[in-house]
């Protein structure tokens, strides 16, 4: 990071053979189209690139800091499309099916042949071992961008129930993901 | 100790799940709390680390290409590293002084009318040289008179600025993101209409992207202020005449396409209320 706020594009570089993976297949669960996926994954790094010097390793680690900026810059071209219905739709089958948008819970025969970190192994079984429905109020926070009020009436539940288990799930994620995190407990 | 209404309002304001109007005094809240702070801190890192489980899509061979080249566009290494640098690894050597000869001998006639020659030859160019002078001078003062009447208009125009931004009518409003860089002031003079917004360390808005200013009356939709973008060291400016009627309430800096937008389409990346600080 010191490398890349000092500006050295070498160091961008190494920052996206490390990360671009993970970078591009976050926008493409989010955004319908590849194409759409890559422009967000360029802007995230540009993103990046002209505020590295902003990042703060006390409050997090790059990834972390990384992949938020590529979620936030793939829901605003999403709303921005006016496509959220489609991705609320596909969000609402694959959490039926207790699969999310894009998301793997486990499940290793769509992703055969593709060998996952222990990272991802960790967050994938993380995810599975969540209730049901606190799992759906995530992913359509996550994946579709909805707000509480609006994931409330498309699950026709309470709002209150929806910010309980929204906490709630986090919560149960935070514990589960505590060997990840930088940031001290 | 946080409340239970608060930490509910961390997660969603992570993941994007707060509502608008409840945004704003969160991050007001995040502002002024540590502790809140950390809380959010580490459910951004939980939520990032929730994009590791994402099924794993290869991405275009050419996109690394492409970031890497735009990010030389936009902030290249500097010169003179590449000259040091390069001054490390292959130091020129030293000019060799040229040896000098001595003049010819010449015949005395043939060098009287040669020096006379000479003489002429220097006063013509003297002339020359004296009314290529006397064009540049012309040149350089409409250049300064240019620059005068350019410079009477920044200061009046900054006369008008520092109007709005000093008296006792006026209310200076503190906009800030979630207790760390960017900043920004929003100075408010209710009696001429005046506001001036001035911002630090706020990243320039990318390509086909703009900063978006609004004013928001309590209880009313987001009203635009106006557009900006900021210099390469993070400070902007946007000098306005509030639209009379509206009684500002908060103040919020967004994101948006170029041109701007009718109503925000990103989280607030600013936010202050009036009467706060």
């Amino acid at each position: 990071m010191s490398r890349l706020i000092a500006g050295d594009e070498r160091a961008l570089g190494e920052l996206y053979d490390r990360y671009g993976g993970t970078a591009y297949s976050l926008a493409c669960a989010i955004v319908p189209d590849n194409a759409d996926a890559e422009e967000v994954v360029a802007e995230a790094f540009a993103q990046i690139w002209r505020s590295a010097a902003s990042f703060d390793p006390a409050r997090g680690n790059v990834i972390a800091w990384l992949t938020m900026i590529v979620r936030s810059r793939a829901l605003d071209l999403v709303r921005s499309q006016r496509r959220r219905a489609r991705a609320l739709d596909d969000a609402v089958a694959f959490s039926d099916e207790t699969e999310a948008p894009g998301m793997s819970t486990g499940s290793e025969q769509a992703d055969r042949g593709v060998e996952l970190s222990e990272a991802q192994v960790l967050v994938r079984r993380s995810l599975a071992e969540l209730p049901l429905p606190q799992r759906k109020v995530l992913e359509l926070a996550y994946f579709a961008g909805l707000s509480q009020s609006e994931i409330a009436e498309h699950l026709n539940e309470p709002l209150g129930t929806v910010k309980t288990r929204m906490r709630a799930g986090m919560e149960k994620l935070r514990q589960q993901l505590r060997p990840l995190m930088e940031m001290p407990s | 100790m946080i409340s239970t209404e608060r930490l509910e309002q961390a997660t969603a304001y992570v993941l994007g799940a707060l509502e608008d109007e409840d945004r704003l005094a969160f991050e007001l809240a995040l502002n002024d709390s540590a502790e809140l702070q950390r809380e959010v801190a580490e459910l951004q890192e939980v939520a990032g680390l929730v994009a590791l489980a994402v099924r794993p899509v290869a991405p275009p061979a050419a996109l690394r290409e492409r970031i890497v080249s735009d990010a030389k566009a936009v902030r290249p290494i500097a010169p003179r590293l590449a000259e040091a640098a390069q001054q490390r690894r292959d130091p020129s050597p030293p000019t060799p002084l040229r040896a000098v000869s001595g003049p010819a001998a010449a015949d005395r006639w043939s060098m009287t009318r040669l020096l006379g020659g000479l003489a002429v030859a220097a006063s013509l160019v003297g002339m020359i040289v004296m009314q290529n002078k006397f064009r540049e001078a012309d040149a350089r003062a409409q250049a300064l008179a240019q620059a005068v009447d350019q410079l009477r208009a920044q200061v009046g125009e900054r006369d008008a600025q520092l109007g709005a931004m000093i008296g006792p009518q006026v209310e200076t409003i503190r906009l800030s993101s979630s207790g760390t860089p960017p900043s920004a002031r929003m100075y408010w003079n209710r009696a001429s209409r005046q506001l001036v917004l001035v911002t630090f360390a706020l990243p320039t808005a990318p390509s086909g992207r703009t900063y978006q200013l609004w004013g928001i009356a309590k209880g009313q939709q987001p009203v635009s202020l106006g557009t900006f973008n900021t210099a390469a060291n993070g400070t902007g400016q946007l000098s306005i005449r509030v639209p009379d009627g509206l009684d500002i309430a908060t103040g919020a800096v967004t994101e948006e396409p170029e041109g701007g937008s009718p109503q925000p389409t990103t989280t607030p990346i600013l936010a202050g209320n009036v009467g706060a600080t």
